[in-house]
């Protein structure tokens, strides 16, 4: 709405508790301030509380060394705080990956028998998805970590279902499996040269495929080239560490660069990132006419927008304790990459290692002796994982038959058999609109990895608890996870939307 | 061979009718229709039977302690509910029974179903008790039991069905036969179970007074209009959560409570001032010094939360700025205004009581911590969650759609948040941090603060539902009713919310039944509910240990139960209302 | 049959979408009890126009008043406006989770605060005006084109508005519902409303229009009686239109 009246009827403005424009802004401005109002009562409170019971609300928690054990991950007895999260935080996304791979899966397979025409397969499959997903989530995986304990105990001598190779035990499910040694990261380099490789030969092939018209073994050919990649690399491997002195020059420079530069560099930063977004914004409205009238809203968003990237670079002037702390973060990051890629490590890219059991009845610890799956980490995993599958399946059979019912008329004019038409027209299609909400689940599982806490599952919501306990840093902690779980989700979205997009285009 | 997928949905979906179109053919159709098809089905079939054995052998395998459920159906049910007092909860059962019975009645729930249904349902069931009889690896006496039911079942059905023959397939049986009929089972399962008599005493009751209210409601839907009688059940439905769980289970002493210093005086200055306000506001001729008060109360409301007041006066001043400004959209007739004020007056009075009710000690007798515990905690959880985050959820919905981009932005930024976390962790602010962020004279107690915590957590998944409805609204009505002169309000209240909703009915029964399962989670902050009791109570005790997985498949199958009939009865009520089929 | 008050008046109103200018300076006066008829191409204005005119859009220079009010930001004026001003959609726009009789007597008993029962009686004699009082208790999706439209109708007639506005009303009708809707409106002609009509039927604007506009690229390119108009028009955009479309 834009007040841009007649020159003449200016001097009618209306008295302003009868302007429209006016009132719907005096809303707004009431209600945020109502709000700022209750969010003062209740940090005053807070303080009073905080104080009343003697504690004070700092971050020294994560330096500090916490004291605590933790029942699986990189490292059982961290050092820090801030350890102890980041071995929830990558516990966490173990089970969450496994967790996508395995759900992804079943829940496909499954979505299809539900529109199989064979009776069996498809009630069996109607069936498993009623179930499953009418049963709380916490339940089953309480449920899968009970029968996890009811398996037989380990002992020394023909605990497994085959000695040397499985076993499945109330200690945990053990498989052999190859583990990455020093040299791992250096081939990794390679590994994703060769993907990057694979894709361009595959879309030549793709190209000869239409130009010829003959099959032109574009996935044979893709193939070749990523095991060429990674069969040069296997040896070559030393070159990649060239990668590391790019991270140590990164980590040197985060470690020398002063801080007052670095404020002033993110500060620039973020008043630029809000400089570019309102252009970008009014470049949206501008057009060979010239711009656009802008409305109260128009207004509101450039407003917003420029003043959040000021009120960044104010706080990075305020508060230079968040730049020390990215400085310091960056520089221990590229360290960190710097040694994993160095030249001067030397050894083998990757080990084959088979469980083996010691005699108190225990599994010779992590690492080479095959991998293990901890009763928790079983627990969460199924619970999750069948979960999830259920609502891909639903997902995955509305996304076919949404398709299903003009496509395949066509399909079949063009005299497509039924195999090839599911494989060429449906699912390719289906999987446009399968995507989105298949995003949607992922989320969903990451977030349910956090009912982990209930098994004694250490991924971070469980080292959380342990370390409030432990601190008193209740706060603190609910903080840190929420952003954690907020990025992944953010990170998420991002990936769906941005393949969005990019789908978009192609239609296009 | 039009739409061969479609096809295929469609005939599976019917396969249950065929098999009287001759077993063998509906076989050749469904099963064996090509080499693939039938290879997949001896696998599937295969698997199944491996499947439903070891089920079966590990159900009714001798090492079962089956027997420790329907010793602690108790402590599943109210956990450390006192026993003395356990009439209460056979009342707040009566009373849901009751209405249940009525509103079966006068919704005209079910209807008719025909009689070959009837019969195929028969016959499913004894297929099921013969597959038991065959697969189960358990005694012979449980075995041929089993058999002979199951076989008994097939009978009927078949008798039934061929009763009803095919000249007959229009006649129907009424609901209220079956359900007669489902009760006589109950009933004599009931009695024959081991459970103390006092139970089956009360149970019976219970089954008595199904009965009865559902005659009643036949009665009163030939008395009164369906509308009325629609309206004032939903009132009940609605005062019935209260009064059950602040009144009946709780049994508040209201000695302590100041009700002549503080809620004598409250509710009749707020009935008499503010009743004369809402009078005067709501009269049409109010203008904009109506709005000027009705933001002067507004601002009061806010401030009384900075001073010290008791909590009656600071929720009823809440409540008068609400219809303060509500008055004079809605107000206008003399009608109107009179049920303004008499909508005050109810509501300043039903505040009042249940603040009284809340601010009472509990009187019950030999009470360990909370008093409420089990299925009746879980229910408690999702009931009031659900009522509490219904109107936050509209709310936000209503900002994240709104024109003022202030509201948008709040409204956004609390819906993605709260979507991008774990309940749990919600939980755990609830839990553990809220009561600092409050004044110090308020000291939420643990259940209710996961309640609030599963509201605030459900308001932001429902307000997308909501939205999705919203959104799916064409423009044309916003103008057609702008049009009209409806204002903001209006057009929302009565054009676009009640469209959007009824669009998404679907999702809102999905988001109804997630929060169902997600009660389960306060069972990590320590709260006895279902979950709890199944899982660290009741196999924890000395003579039920080792029971843990039977109690976890017990609450299985409870929640499932639950969950599942919400689910098929969203669906006849979306068949019902034609979503979708404008 | 006009009055001699002007009912609407509108100064050089310019609206623009985004960049795009849709209304050039539209000047017009409307007198009481005038039936006004706006033809001209698709994406001419025209609907911008008359929606400008109960601020379904918000006219961005010039001045518009209408009924001696002038529609600025003011609550009052527009609240005024709206209940002055009645409107017939092209889609028709009923509501179809109401009845009939709830779509026609929800604004007056919750704008104009009549009682449910003289919003009842009244509505009742609307739906006989327009031919369809068996149809009071229907829902909108029950009814054909033609009824939904005169339901409409009766909808805003029932908000005793000073001012009709038709947004082409009935073009998405099948023809042999066509008529009658034309006649109800002929009906309100008669009975001396003020009508501004958007429409491309030239029956109902030679029999009934006092006043013939044609507008193109946001602007009114002529104005004159119906006479005039289908007779002898004078500009070449006039004729090149008029003959496409007769
Ligand atoms: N909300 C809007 N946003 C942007 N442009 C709009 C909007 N409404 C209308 N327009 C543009 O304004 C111009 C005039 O539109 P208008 O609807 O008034 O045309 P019209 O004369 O009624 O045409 P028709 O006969 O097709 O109904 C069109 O070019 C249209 O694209
Ligand atoms: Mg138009």
């Amino acid at each position: 709405m834009t007040q841009t009246a007649a020159p003449k009827a200016a001097h009618e403005r209306p008295p302003f508790w009868r302007d429209a424009t006016v009132l719907k802004w005096a809303a707004q401005i009431a209600v945020l301030l109502g709000l700022v109002f209750v969010a003062v009562i209740a940090a005053r409170s807070a303080a009073r509380n905080l104080e009343a019971q003697g504690l004070t609300f700092s971050w020294r928690f994560l330096s500090d060394p916490p004291g605590i054990q933790l029942s699986e991950g990189f490292a059982t007895l961290p050092d820090s705080g801030l350890e102890a999260i980041l071995v929830g935080v990558v516990n966490m996304l173990r089970v969450t990956a496994s967790g996508v791979v395995a759900a992804t899966i079943l829940g496909v397979v499954i979505g299809i028998a539900r529109l199989s025409s064979n009776w069996l397969v498809n009630k069996s499959s109607t069936v498993y998805v009623e179930t499953i997903r009418n049963i709380p989530l916490l339940l089953q995986i309480v449920f899968w970590a009970a029968v996890f304990v009811s398996f037989p105990s380990l002992e020394s001598e023909g605990s497994g279902p085959i000695e040397g190779w499985l076993y499945a035990t109330n200690k945990g499910l053990s498989i052999p499996w190859f583990f990455p040694r020093e040299a791992f990261w250096q081939w990794a380099v390679f590994l994703l040269a060769g993907a990057i490789a694979a894709r361009f030969v595959f879309r030549w092939r793709i190209k000869v495929l239409e130009e010829t018209g003959h099959d032109a073994h574009a996935v044979g050919y893709s193939l070749a080239a990523f095991l060429a990649f990674a069969f040069v690399g296997w040896f070559a491997h030393p070159l990649a560490g060239a990668i590391g002195w790019i991270f140590g020059g990164l980590a040197w420079l985060f470690g020398s660069i002063p801080v007052l530069l670095m404020q002033i560099v993110l500060a620039a930063l973020a008043v630029g990132l809000a400089a570019w977004w309102i252009k970008r914004f009014l470049d949206s409205l501008r057009s060979p006419a010239g711009l656009a009238r802008l409305t109260d809203d128009d207004i509101f968003r450039m407003g917003l927008a420029g003043a959040m990237g000021l009120v960044a670079a104010v706080v990075f002037f305020l508060v230079p304790g968040i730049t020390e702390g990215i400085n310091l973060g960056l520089e221990r990051l590229f360290e960190f990459w710097d040694t994993k890629f160095d030249f001067l490590r030397t050894g083998t890219v990757l080990e084959f290692g088979r469980p083996t059991v010691e005699t108190p009845g225990r599994f010779a610890g992590f690492g080479l002796t095959g991998m293990t799956m901890s009763g928790p980490f079983f627990g969460v995993w199924m619970g999750v994982t069948l979960y999830t599958a259920a609502f891909i399946a639903e997902i995955v059979r509305g996304g076919i038959l949404a398709v299903a019912k003009g496509q395949t008329e066509a399909g079949l004019a063009l005299g497509l058999k039924r195999g090839q038409l599911l494989r060429m027209i449906v699912l390719p299609q289906a999987f446009r609109i399968i995507l989105p909400p298949m995003g949607n689940q992922y989320l969903n599982l990451a977030k349910n990895t956090s009912l982990g806490i209930a098994v004694g599952y250490a991924e971070v919501v469980a080292v959380g608890q342990t370390l409030f306990n432990q601190t008193g840093a209740t706060i603190q902690v609910i903080l840190i996870w929420m952003g954690f779980y907020l990025l992944v989700s953010l990170i998420l979205s991002a990936i769906v939307n941005w393949y969005n997009r990019r789908v978009a285009l192609v239609e296009r | 061979m039009t739409d061969p997928i479609v096809n295929e949905v469609q005939e599976s979906e019917s396969a249950p009718e065929k098999p009287s179109a001759g077993a063998i053919r509906w076989a050749k159709e469904n099963l064996f229709s090509s080499v693939i098809n039938s290879i997949l089905s001896l696998l599937m079939l295969a698997i199944i039977v491996l499947f439903v054995r070891g089920l079966l052998s590990y159900l009714f395998s001798e090492e079962r302690l089956w027997n420790v459920i329907p010793r602690n159906m108790k402590l599943y049910w109210t956990e450390a509910y006192p026993v003395a007092e356990m009439t209460r909860t056979w009342v707040s059962l009566g009373v849901v029974v009751v209405l249940t019975g009525l509103s079966l009645a006068v919704w005209r729930v079910g209807g008719r179903t025909s009689p070959r249904q009837f019969g195929r349902t028969l016959t499913s069931l004894g297929i099921a008790g013969l597959v038991l009889a065959i697969l189960a690896d358990a005694s012979a006496g449980i075995r041929i039991g089993a058999a002979v039911v199951g076989a008994v079942l097939i009978l009927a059905g078949q008798a039934v069905r061929l009763m009803a023959g095919p000249g007959f397939k229009e006649e129907t049986i009424h609901i209220r036969s079956i359900l007669l009929g489902v009760l006589a089972i109950i009933g004599g399962i009931v009695w024959i179970l081991p459970i103390e008599s006092g139970t089956k005493v009360s149970l019976s009751i219970q089954g008595v007074l199904l009965v009865v209210s559902y005659l009643l409601g036949g009665l009163i839907t030939s008395r009164v209009s369906g509308g009325l009688a629609r309206g004032a059940l939903v009132g009940l439905w609605m005062l019935s959560l209260p009064v059950i769980y602040l009144v009946i289970q709780r049994a508040p002493v209201v000695a302590d409570v100041p009700l002549m210093s503080v809620f004598l005086p409250s509710v009749v200055g707020f009935i008499v001032v503010g009743g004369a306000f809402l009078w005067w506001a709501g009269s049409g001729k109010a203008g904009e010094p109506g709005r000027l008060a009705a933001g002067v109360v507004v601002l009061a409301a806010l401030g009384s939360w900075a001073v010290s007041l008791p909590m009656l006066v600071r929720f009823l001043l809440l409540g008068l700025a609400t219809f303060a400004l509500a008055a004079p959209t809605f107000g206008g007739t003399s009608k109107a205004q009179k049920n303004i004020v008499v909508a005050w007056s109810a509501g300043v009075l039903l505040t009042a009581y249940f603040m009284a009710m809340m601010q009472a000690d509990t009187g019950l007798e030999g009470l360990q911590g909370e008093f409420i515990g089990g299925l009746n905690l879980t229910f408690l959880l999702a009931l009031a969650g659900l009522a509490i985050s219904f109107p936050i959820g509209i709310m936000l919905a209503l900002g994240r759609t709104s024109s003022m981009p202030i509201f948008r932005l709040l409204s956004t930024g609390y819906i993605e948040t709260v979507r991008g976390v774990p309940l749990i962790t919600v939980l755990f602010f609830a839990n553990l941090v809220i009561n600092r962020f409050l004044p110090r004279e308020v000291e939420l107690d643990d259940v209710v603060k996961a309640i609030v915590a599963v509201a605030l957590f459900s308001a932001a998944y429902l307000a997308e539902n909501v939205r999705g409805g919203l959104q799916s609204i064409p423009k044309g009505q916003y103008e057609a009713a702008k049009a009209m002169g409806l204002s903001t309000v209006q057009t929302t209240v009565f054009i676009t919310l009640p469209q959007a909703l009824r669009s998404v009915i679907p999702a809102l029964v999905g988001q109804v039944i997630s929060l169902f399962k997600d009660t389960s989670l306060v069972a990590i902050i320590g709260l006895a509910d279902f979950l709890r009791v199944a899982r660290d109570i009741v196999p924890n005790q000395p003579a039920s240990l080792g029971s843990l997985r039977e109690s976890l498949l017990f609450a299985m199958v409870i929640y499932w139960i639950f969950t599942f009939n919400v689910s098929r009865a969203s669906l006849r009520l979306e068949r019902k209302l034609g979503v979708g089929e404008r | 049959m006009p009055g001699d008050k002007d009912i609407i008046i509108s100064e050089g109103v310019k609206k623009w979408f985004g960049d795009f200018q849709a209304l050039k300076g539209v000047d017009l006066r409307v007198k009481e009890g005038e039936v006004v008829v706006i033809i001209g191409p698709s994406g001419s204005g025209k609907s911008t126009f008359i929606r400008c005119i109960n601020r379904l859009e918000v006219h961005q220079e010039g001045r518009i008043v209408v009924d001696d009010v002038e529609l600025t930001n003011d609550l009052r004026n527009i609240e005024k406006i709206r209940s002055d001003v009645g409107m017939v959609f092209q889609q028709f726009n009923l509501f179809p989770h109401l009845t009939v009789m709830q779509n026609i007597t929800l604004a007056p008993i919750w704008v104009r605060k009549h009682t449910r029962a003289d919003a009842e009686a009244t509505a009742m004699a609307l739906l006989e005006r327009v031919g369809i009082p068996e149809q009071a208790e229907k829902f909108p999706g029950q009814l054909s084109g033609g009824q939904q439209q005169r339901v409409a109708i009766a909808r805003s007639l029932a908000m005793e508005p000073r001012i009709m506005l038709f947004d082409e009303p009935t073009s998405a009708l099948d023809p042999e519902m066509i008529k009658e809707v034309l006649d109800v409106m002929k009906e309100l002609a008669q009975s001396g409303m003020t009508m501004l009509v958007v429409t491309h039927e030239m029956g109902f604007a030679k029999e009934v229009a006092d006043r013939v506009l044609f507008f193109d690229y946001g602007a009114i390119v002529e104005a004159g009686t119906p006479e005039h108009f289908f007779t002898s028009p004078e500009h070449d955009r006039t004729k090149l239109f008029l003959s496409q479309i007769l």
